[in-house]
Formats: structure tokens, C-alpha cells, sequence
């Protein structure tokens, strides 16, 4: 019973801040489930593997990019080029 | 950090990623497929179920090797911004997919013990409230981006310590 009171109050509360965003909000939703209607169309259906393939391409790519460029260092290409990142009017900003 | 670092830290957030986009609707929908309410077996159609889960899975993958990429980046660089944005369309993208699954319009027949009927569960009021948030949620993202770009020296002496 205590746990029907929880829930209900709960669903009380969801309803209220929906039902205040929805004139805002669902518009614009609207909208964008205009456009997405649009991009699905593209998505392959019914064939998981073109979407196996993209997610390795994009984890080996991330994992190429980290490798070489893991962002704690200036990487050496920019040093060797006396990049240096100063501030504007020192030498070779970039 | 270090690439192994971001690469751990990559991998963290896909597995948590799939578990949020593939492994929980997968066991919630299996659930569901096999839910009985007092001993009354609630059927959702093998057709709506498959789609669902296919969709969930394309979807959640592509998300989820994303989320990878996003977290494995540098913080503030401008391909940690660029996923980012990605993988905030491509949640959209996701989202929607349930309504184009059927998700948000299921019909679960409930039949046996005497009674017949169905229930509708009809969702797609909630997801364009939610679509129209994460509308907000990308001019967020593209405003990082721009601010990750603009201000590229900035952050990229601050990260490697260049006074």
C-alpha cells in the first residue's frame, strides 16, 4: 500500500513537470522527429551487420587517434615544428 | 592522461552504454514478452518484439562505439565535442526508433481466465516532451563544440602545462 501511495505520488509529480514542458517542449519535439523521420529512412533494416561493422570502424579508429594523439603531451610533429601554443605576438603561435 | 588511461576509460563507458541501450531494454522487453498479471499471460507480438530488439541492438551499438570514442578523448578537445554532438543525435535517433519500432504504441493482448482485451501503452506524448529536451541537450553540445574551437590554444596550453 505504501509502496501504491509512493507510486502514485511519483506519478503525480512526472505528470506535472511533463504537463508544464509539453506546450514548450513538444513543439520543438515535434520538429525534431521531423528531421529523424527523414534520417532513418537511410538505416539499414533488417541487417545488424552494417551496424556491427560501424562500431568497430569506431572503436579501432578511437584507439588509432589515442595512440598517437592522447592529448596529455604536445604531440612531436608541433614541437619539431616550434609550435609552441604561446600567446599572440610570441613566436610561432599557432 | 595517458592513451591506455583514455583507452580504459573508453571501455568503461561503452560497457556501461551497452548495458544501458542493449542489455536492459533486451531483458525489459523479454520480461514483458513473458509477463503473466494473476496467471493471465500478457502477449506482445513476436512481430513488434523482434523489431524492437533490432533496432535497440543497431542503434545501441552504433551508440555505444561512440561513447567509446566520446570518453576515450581528451577532455575539452574538439573530437571529444564532435561525439559527443554525434552521440547526442544518434540518442534521438534511438529514442525514435521505439515509436518507429512500434514500442511506443504496444499492444499487449491479455486473454484467458475468462477476460479478453488488450492494453495500449501509448508513449509517444512522453518521447516528444523528451525529444524536445534533448533538442536542448544538442545546442549544448554544439556550443561546446564552438567554445572547444574557438578557444582550441587556450585549453591545449592549459592541458600541457605551457605557460
Amino acid at each position: 500500500m505504501i509502496y501504491a501511495d509512493f507510486f502514485q505520488v511519483l506519478a503525480d509529480i512526472v505528470g506535472a513537470i511533463l504537463g508544464f514542458l509539453q506546450n514548450i517542449v513538444s513543439p520543438i519535439g515535434e520538429f525534431m522527429v521531423m528531421w529523424i523521420n527523414y534520417v532513418l529512412v537511410i538505416f539499414p533494416e533488417n541487417n545488424l551487420i552494417p551496424y556491427i561493422v560501424l562500431c568497430i570502424i569506431i572503436v579501432i579508429s578511437a584507439i588509432i587517434v589515442n595512440s598517437y594523439w592522447s592529448g596529455d603531451k604536445q604531440p612531436k610533429h608541433l614541437k619539431e615544428k616550434g609550435i609552441s601554443f604561446a600567446s599572440t605576438g610570441e613566436d610561432n603561435p599557432l | 592522461m595517458g592513451a591506455p588511461k583514455n583507452m580504459i576509460k573508453g571501455f568503461i563507458f561503452m560497457g556501461i552504454y551497452i548495458t544501458i541501450t542493449i542489455v536492459i531494454p533486451y531483458l525489459t522487453f523479454t520480461y514483458i514478452k513473458g509477463l503473466e498479471i494473476e496467471g493471465i499471460p500478457i502477449i506482445l507480438s513476436q512481430e513488434d518484439y523482434d523489431t524492437i530488439i533490432y533496432w535497440v541492438t543497431a542503434f545501441g551499438l552504433v551508440i555505444s562505439g561512440c561513447a567509446f570514442f566520446t570518453f576515450s578523448s581528451p577532455k575539452q578537445s574538439i573530437r571529444k565535442g564532435s561525439f559527443a554532438l554525434i552521440q547526442v543525435i544518434l540518442n534521438c535517433l534511438y529514442l525514435w526508433s521505439y515509436k518507429f519500432s512500434g514500442a511506443t504504441d504496444i499492444q499487449i493482448d491479455i486473454s484467458g481466465g475468462g477476460i479478453n482485451g488488450y492494453v495500449i501503452l501509448g508513449i509517444q506524448q512522453f518521447i516528444l516532451v523528451f525529444m524536445g529536451i534533448y533538442f536542448l541537450t544538442i545546442t549544448i553540445k554544439i556550443y561546446d563544440l564552438v567554445d572547444f574551437t574557438v578557444n582550441r590554444e587556450k585549453i591545449r596550453k592549459k592541458r600541457w602545462g605551457i605557460v
